[in-house]
């Protein structure tokens, strides 16, 4: 399948596949929605259903649109084999810079056995918070390395028993050190002021 | 600020650090530690260098500990002590320090300008 075009509103999701409601007693934070994330999509990912079909899959476009805003260009190789799920690569070119991301997921018996890995070099995140409207002064790169493997009885419990590695780096270019050089702190400076009121330290 | 540098091993579920910095014009934060994914509990010291002259400082480590839901940030009273007999000791030690350890720069070049891991395909 190939498109100059996508937009993403023609794309509502599926009554079945949308979020559940939140109880009342369920975790929040960025690791309650990854549980509820990696609980769908052990739904959607049902041996039932992946061993239902083969297919492969091929999606290049050119540009992404989410009503009038270009979002992304990409491509993504998807292959569904005896129940076996492959993805590589999902390449999403997006205005900071380029992530690239490959998985693999298989059913064997009662348990899952996945793998991933993303790569995303010099990413300018500035731009894309800028454009989601989260922070005007947000400016810096950012580069990620991960490569993760595991098998588990279900997907929510993959990285208690993941191995693999995270390489993460920050290049902040309005982010200040402040607090950071505070900690290294140099008493004779600081108690000078006590002595003589007149001159601040530098 | 320089970098922020987060380096980690992964193996059945316990994540430990192969590199954990922050790296600023004035001084540079040295990160030890571990998460453990299966029983969320963690356990990381962060131990600052200043840059440049740094005589009678102050460098206390900071410890977090916890688990992954619930983080607590703290200084020891044994760093506390060691830090003031290092501040009390500087003249002498940081000569030394430099000599073994060499300056770092201020513009973190040496940790910020390629500081991920070579990607093994």
């Amino acid at each position: 399948m190939a498109a100059p075009s996508i937009q993403i509103d023609d794309f509502p999701w599926p009554p079945g596949l949308t979020e559940p409601p939140a109880q009342p007693d369920e975790g929040g934070g960025l690791r309650g929605s990854a549980s509820r994330l990696a609980g769908r999509t052990d739904r959607l990912l049902s041996a039932a259903f992946l061993r239902r079909f083969d297919a492969t899959l091929d999606v290049n476009t050119k540009e992404v649109l989410s009503g009038s805003d270009r979002l992304a260009d990409g491509a993504l190789h998807l292959q569904l084999r005896d129940g076996h799920l492959h993805v590589d690569p999902a390449v999403v070119n997006l205005p900071g810079g380029t992530m690239r991301l490959s998985i693999s997921y298989d059913l064997k018996g009662s348990e899952v056995e996945f793998a991933a890995t993303a790569q995303v070099e010099r990413f300018d995140y500035g731009i894309i918070a800028r454009r989601l409207g989260r922070a005007k002064d947000l400016r810096g790169l950012f580069s990620l390395d991960l490569k993760l493997k595991g098998t588990a009885p279900s997907l929510d419990a993959i990285m208690r028993n993941a191995n693999g590695r995270l390489d993460i780096a920050v290049w902040p270019t309005e982010l200040r050190s402040g607090v950071f050089n505070l900690w290294s702190v140099n008493l004779v400076l600081q108690l000078l002021p006590l002595i003589d009121p007149v001159r601040s330290p530098r | 600020m320089n970098c922020i540098v987060g380096r980690f091993d992964l193996a059945d579920g316990d994540l430990s650090d192969d590199k954990l910095l922050i790296d600023t014009t004035a001084v540079r934060i040295l990160g030890t530690g571990r998460a453990n994914l299966a029983t969320e509990e963690l356990e990381f010291v962060f131990h600052p260098r200043p840059k440049g002259l740094a005589l009678f400082r102050l460098q206390t480590p900071l410890r977090v500990t916890g688990d992954l839901g619930n983080q607590k940030f703290g200084f020891e009273r044994s760093d506390m002590v060691e830090s003031v007999l290092r501040l009390i000791a500087s003249p002498i030690l940081l000569p030394i320090e430099r000599l073994t350890l060499g300056p770092l720069p201020r513009d973190g070049a040496d940790v910020c300008a390629d500081p991920m891991r070579a990607v093994v395909r």
